[in-house]
């Protein structure tokens, strides 16, 4: 208890607790298949986390295994399983591990992998969630939100702005058709503890472009692809809108406190 | 029209699908500030470029346009490249003298890069794009201001991950241009979400 109870291992910690209620309810609802799916891509990471840990020297982290289950949740289920291992790969590796593993990458590694899945096989039906797995996020969420993990701001943001977004398209039917895709990724993929924004202002834009991004990609794909590259570019976005802050912060205490 | 504004920034994003321009995009996005004043420069310089070259194909370039002279066979079509190149050069020479004499801490700051915007292919790409997909002038006008808008973007954007990766712990192999190369992937596999998925 040197370094205190809030080191990055009790976050991870805290997030894998947060997917088990996910994950028991994925494998309910997939059966054996779900199981196996979540298994290749535990071992996946597990892999490219000890290679990069004895090559160079980057420090496993248990938050890794959300994107081996973002992965097994949201994949079409006709994929087959070398392209899961693949995309899993591809997520823990290009998302994570080359920018020094969790904590210092700065795009969220499950939106990374469903988002390179997605280009793989884009005609495939990525799974919409029912109320189900819904209900499933929701103690995780409340969880994690209790503890300062999760960014009440981000959900808040991308709630209100899909909600008028879709309003302003008329898509609010596709919406309500795959809640469980969209509380999951919204929880796991758009309020991501470590790459989204870091100014609290900054969160709230981030959130909204999400919610925009999701309802605008919806027009011509369906809601799980379009809410996980709207994850990703909301990511994307999220440096340039923490500078955009920081400067118009700087900016505003000037005006208040510059002497004449 | 506002398509085409939308398409030139996201979908058909000069830099993040046809990979022009990269040389400067990749050299200039250390610093978010450098990249700003090269984001507003290319702007201008797009902006300006398209409407001009495009007047210049139609009136005085593509056959018949010398016929008002009674000239109606004359085609000197072949010159196109030239001419382009020759108005670009000209309209980044006036650029750099007004940087040079307002801005000159930003004129510094871009050093060799801003001359370099002359054979920058994204600037010159703006304009082949144009004459091929024969757009009209007011659409050479929209096309011109929304790939300089989209550029500004993706360099914004690329400076501003540069930034925050300083916290990034890159290995040795990767560092610099290498992992700049891997986040330019990224971003741009991001945007394919508005070419390939949401407008087929």
């Amino acid at each position: 208890m040197i370094r205190g109870l809030w080191t990055p291992d009790t976050v991870g910690w805290l997030l894998v607790a947060a997917g088990a209620p996910v994950a028991v309810a994925m494998i309910l609802d997939q059966g054996p298949d779900g199981l196996i799916r979540l298994a290749l891509g535990l071992a996946v990471v597990a892999a490219w986390q000890s290679l990069f840990r004895f090559n160079m020297g980057v420090m496993p982290a248990p938050a890794s295994a959300i994107t081996a289950l973002a992965v097994a949740v949201m994949a079409p289920h006709e994929v087959p399983l070398w392209q899961i291992g693949f995309a899993v790969s591809f997520g823990a590796v290009v998302g994570e591990l080359i920018f020094g593993g969790w904590g210092r990458n700065f795009l969220n590694a499950s939106a990374v992998a469903l988002s390179f899945l997605s280009l793989s096989v884009p005609n495939a039906d990525f799974v919409a969630g029912d109320a189900g797995l819904a209900l499933a996020v929701v103690p995780g969420a409340i969880m994690l939100a209790l503890t300062g993990i999760l960014p009440i701001s981000i959900l808040a943001a991308f709630a209100t702005a899909l909600w008028v977004a879709a309003m302003a398209l008329g898509l609010t039917p596709q919406i309500l058709a795959a809640p469980g895709t969209l509380v999951f990724a919204v929880v796991f993929l758009v309020a991501d503890p470590v790459a989204s924004a870091a100014t609290p202002l900054g969160r709230w834009v981030q959130g909204a472009l999400a919610g925009a991004f999701t309802a605008f990609l919806m027009t011509g794909t369906s809601v799980p692809q379009a809410v996980v590259f709207a994850a990703l570019l909301a990511g994307l976005f999220a440096p340039l809108v923490d500078q955009g802050i920081i400067a118009l912060h700087l900016r505003w205490r000037r005006v208040r406190h510059a002497r004449p | 029209m506002s398509e085409l504004f939308l398409r030139a920034i996201f979908a058909d994003n000069l830099v993040l699908s046809y990979f022009l321009g990269l040389c400067t995009y990749l050299a200039i996005s250390k610093r978010l500030d450098t990249a700003l004043g090269l984001a507003a420069a290319m702007i201008v310089v797009q902006t300006l470029t398209v409407p001009i070259n495009y007047l210049i194909q139609r009136y005085l370039l593509l056959e018949g346009a010398w016929a008002w002279a009674g000239l109606p066979d004359v085609d000197l079509t072949f010159l196109k490249l030239i001419a382009f190149i020759g108005v670009i050069a000209a309209a980044v020479q006036i650029l750099e003298m007004t940087l040079d004499r307002y801005v000159p801490a930003l004129y510094r700051a871009l050093g060799i890069y801003l001359p370099l915007i002359t054979v920058n292919c994204a600037i010159l790409g703006g304009s082949l794009f144009m004459a091929e997909r024969q757009y009209d002038f007011g659409e050479s006008v929209v096309f011109g201001l929304g790939s300089g808008i989209g550029w500004a973007l993706a360099i914004a954007l690329l400076a501003a991950i540069r930034e925050r990766l300083r916290y990034a712990d890159v290995p040795e192999g990767l560092r610099g241009l290498g992992i700049t190369f891997v986040v330019t992937g990224l971003i741009s596999m991001g945007f394919t979400a508005f070419s390939s998925v949401a407008l087929p």
